[in-house]
């Protein structure tokens, strides 16, 4: 090892350098490009050979290697990442020793360069259309001396970070991922001692595929949340998994790529994702649906909240068919989106009340262009500007309508106003979520009617 | 907060600084707020009660304050003192009087308290259980925030 590998970088002004360099890394090049590892998570570099191969191992894992005594596993970059490049085998590895909480770990990379100081405001977010090695396991990148580091996350590349909050909540159900346990520990059943060369190729040819597959989800992931602030999560993972499948043969037969390039590219992809008759009157069988689901007979006052109602067609909608379900009810409904322009129009809704169906007929009343609704069901909608992750003063409310709402906000914000759906709705209430997502909620009880997917609120206690 | 009450605001606003300021009025992207936000300087609230219950606040800095107070006196004030305060209260009656007329006429009730002012440096407004709307105003003299936060009588 050359001793000039942890010189310092000095900075121009020296005197601050010190201060104001709060962050190192070790930088090495893969394929002539740059990258960085965070210098607290080095151990120590090494250039040695002669490992030992561990049979029916990943590709990526070259073999073990004898540190003073430590067996430690020693991983190829230039595999893992799919860079070109071959193995050295007469001349000496230059590897990185990282230590992941107790466990150490080699890399091997095309050379070690250096150690580079510098102060972390430096450090800038990577943009979500990046590299093939994907965004996620980038933890920043910067700029040095006219060369552009990529300062690789390797606790989440090599899978022991502590993935919290939205990410794990995010990345748990596609269990990705690239390099996971999972994918380092392929189970050998006692048969599987014994396949054949036949059986390995093809085992490891549908790793491969599987691997692919899910990195290009995980793009996806990443993008949708980028273009469409469309954050995948437990409530519509199932969904995205179908849609996933369908826009791979989708995208292959139009002979276009898979990724999502655009916003144009990102409003299709979950153009599936929203519910029947978004933005438009429920039809007259889908009313029944409906009808089926909401109370009925009742007397005295049924509550409802409507989130997210855009220009307010679903509200009347479901105003109606519980006004015709409850004749005798004093009905209340709150109305609310975020979107300023939307809302602003809800008030004074027109459609075509020739073509409307029967469920409404008593509702409707001629206006300018087209018809309106009359004061009996527009009197009982409170219209809201509001934004459902602020707080709001509705009282107690028997229905609670929220359909394709959650996968817009991230998971602090989901949290949040899951448990203010919670807190708002009464005991027996029920709530209806959009048609691709699913929740897991203590205390609401999922349930299905005529197709409709509801949850009804039980106390636990 | 219901969007029948967005409009008259921000007309009444509008109207009102053009009709007693000679100044480019320019209406910013309306916003919600939630909880606790800061508060510019000056703070004129006005209390409503009726159908609903809220308040509103006329906000700005003290210097623009003091410009909205010179241009309205039509001469120049020095300091910020009971003039000026008088002045700046007597603005934010007419605004939020102008908007409860037109509401009114929309048939709803509301009821106003007598305007208080508030000065300060540092000041943070909370109102539990209700976002407020803002309507930011672009002036010439700087940039006055109307912010309202009503809610429904359950």
């Amino acid at each position: 090892m050359s001793t000039d590998i942890w010189e310092l970088k000095e900075s121009s002004d020296a005197a601050n350098a010190a201060e104001y360099n709060n962050f190192k890394m070790v930088t090495f090049s893969l394929d002539g490009k740059d990258y960085g590892i965070d210098i607290m998570k080095v151990k120590e570099i090494l250039k040695v050979n002669k490992f030992t191969h561990v049979p029916n191992s990943e590709k990526y894992v070259r073999g073990v290697y004898n540190l003073r005594g430590d067996i430690i596993s020693i991983i190829d970059f230039r595999k893992m990442f799919s860079i070109q490049g071959n193995e050295k085998t007469d001349d000496l590895e230059d590897v990185i020793v990282l230590k992941l909480d107790d466990n150490k770990l080699g890399v091997i990379v095309d050379s070690i360069n250096k150690v580079v100081a510098l102060p972390s405001e430096t450090i800038k977010e990577p943009h979500p259309i990046f590299s093939n090695i994907n965004i996620k396991y980038i933890m920043g990148i910067v700029e040095r001396d006219s060369k552009i580091y990529l300062i690789l996350d390797v606790e989440r590349i090599l899978g022991t970070a502590d993935e919290t909050e939205e990410d794990e909540e995010e990345i748990k159900s596609t269990e990705n991922v690239l390099f996971n346990e999972e994918y380092r520990e392929v189970p050998l059943s006692p048969a599987s001692q014994e396949i054949t060369d036949n059986e390995m190729v093809v085992k490891k040819k549908q790793n491969e595929k599987r691997e692919l597959e899910d990195i290009n989800k995980n793009f996806i992931i990443d993008t949708l949340k980028t273009f469409k602030k469309f954050y995948i999560s437990d409530i519509n993972i199932n969904w995205f998994n179908r849609r996933f499948s369908e826009w791979v043969s989708y995208r292959h037969d139009s002979g276009e790529n898979i990724q999502l390039s655009s916003e144009d590219d990102a409003e299709l992809f979950i153009a599936g994702y929203y519910s029947s008759y978004k933005d438009q009157l429920f039809s007259q069988e889908y009313a029944e649906k409906y009808a089926a689901v909401l109370p009925e007979g009742k007397t005295g006052n049924i509550g409802v909240w409507s989130i997210g109602c855009g220009k307010g067609e679903n509200t009347y909608s479901l105003a109606a068919v519980l006004k015709n379900n409850n004749p005798a009810a004093v009905i209340k409904v709150w109305a609310n989106d975020k979107e300023l322009l939307s809302i602003s129009n809800a008030p004074n809704l027109v459609f075509d009340g020739e073509s409307a169906p029967d469920y409404l007929s008593s509702y409707i009343i001629p206006a300018k262009k087209g018809s309106s609704f009359s004061s009996e069901l527009k009197d009982i909608i409170y219209f809201e500007y509001h934004d459902v992750k602020n707080h709001n003063p509705y009282p107690e409310v028997d229905v609670i309508l929220c359909r394709d709402i959650f996968s817009f906000y991230d998971y602090n914000d989901r949290i949040q106003i899951l448990s203010d759906i919670y807190e708002k709705l009464k005991d027996g209430g029920i709530l209806i979520i959009g048609e691709n997502e699913e929740i897991v909620f203590d205390g609401l009880v999922p349930a299905e009617t005529e197709g409709i997917r509801f949850y009804v609120k039980s106390n636990v206690e | 907060m219901r969007v029948e009450y967005i409009n008259p605001f921000v007309e009444s606003a509008f109207n009102v600084l053009k009709e007693v300021l000679n100044s480019e009025i320019k209406r910013g992207e309306l916003y919600l707020k939630s909880t606790s936000q800061p508060v510019l300087g000056v703070a004129t609230i006005i209390g409503l009660a009726g159908d609903v219950e809220g308040r509103v606040l006329l906000d700005m800095s003290k210097d623009t304050a003091l410009q909205i107070a010179s241009e309205m006196n039509m001469e120049k004030l020095e300091e910020f003192g009971e003039l000026g305060k008088a002045t700046i209260t007597e603005l934010a009656n007419m605004i939020t009087g102008q908007a409860i007329t037109k509401l009114h006429e929309l048939g709803f009730k509301f009821d106003l308290t007598p305007p208080s002012m508030l000065t300060g440096n540092d000041m943070v407004i909370s109102d539990s259980g209700v976002e407020a709307l803002i309507v930011p105003i672009e002036l010439t003299y700087g940039k006055i925030e109307i912010n309202v936060a009503i809610k429904e009588k359950n």
